[in-house]
């Protein structure tokens, strides 16, 4: 039985992909802050910040990064 | 308020506390750039005041009210402490927070100020750097994070505003 070469975009020279994928994404992001006032970017990204910091602390906490890990 | 813990910034209490102690302030650093149309994280809130015993006595009073201590140690600020620093770098109950000086012209308070746009944070009005203001501070930065935040804040405004920074542009 033959097996199909596996698929993916994990392994050099698919750069041009990942530069469509990239884009895709960046535009979205464009997109949505484009949709927001000030305010309501301010308020989105102290959400993001907090959950961001959290995670990170929680990665402290547990020793599987140095503290200084928040300042870098 | 102990330090061992990093908490998230929370700008929404440090704009409560900054205008009911009176201080002048612009929201600089992460927020003016998600402000500006790049939404990303950060780990503190920046804040730039001017100089002067008034904005020196307010800033004393903002850190009351945050239970505000020195970040490398804890120390509960003085007078005297805030009023030789440049810089002064906080832990407090709405997270990690940057106080400022302004620079030269065009990175002074005045200048950033009258740059700054006028926004709501948590129902409290707020002045947040403008986009002239922040490609000056990102430029003479330019560490890695600064650098990403001008590429996509150019790649969302298209062509950015660059005014000349003395020491950073040879022609000033």
């Amino acid at each position: 039985m033959s097996t199909q070469p596996r698929k993916t975009l994990l392994e050099p020279g698919h750069e041009a992909e990942w530069a469509v994928l990239n884009r895709e994404k960046r535009e979205y992001h464009q997109r949505t802050a484009r949709a927001m006032t000030p305010s309501e970017r301010i308020a989105r990204g102290q959400k993001l910040s907090q959950q961001a910091v959290k995670l990170l602390a929680a990665t402290i906490r547990s020793g599987h990064v140095p503290r200084r890990a928040f300042w870098s | 308020m102990s330090q061992d813990e990093p908490s998230g910034p929370d700008l929404d209490g440090v704009v409560a506390a900054a205008n009911a102690a009176g201080l002048q302030y612009v929201v600089i650093g992460g927020f003016s750039v998600m402000a500006n149309g790049f939404l990303r994280a950060t780990k503190d809130s920046d804040l730039l005041v001017p100089d002067g015993k008034e904005t020196d006595a307010a800033i004393l009073r903002f850190f009351d009210r945050i239970e505000a201590t020195r970040l490398r140690d804890d120390k509960v600020l003085t007078a005297d402490d805030i009023a030789d620093a440049h810089h002064l770098r906080v832990a407090s109950r709405h997270g990690i927070i940057d106080v400022m000086r302004g620079g030269l012209p065009p990175l002074d308070y005045d200048t950033v100020a009258e740059d700054a746009i006028e926004v709501e944070v948590g129902s409290q009005p707020a002045r947040v750097a403008g986009l002239r203001s922040i490609v000056g501070f990102k430029r003479l930065a330019s560490r890695p994070q600064d650098r990403r935040d001008l590429e996509e804040l150019e790649a969302f405004h298209g062509k950015l505003p660059i005014e000349p920074i003395p020491g950073l542009d040879a022609d000033t």
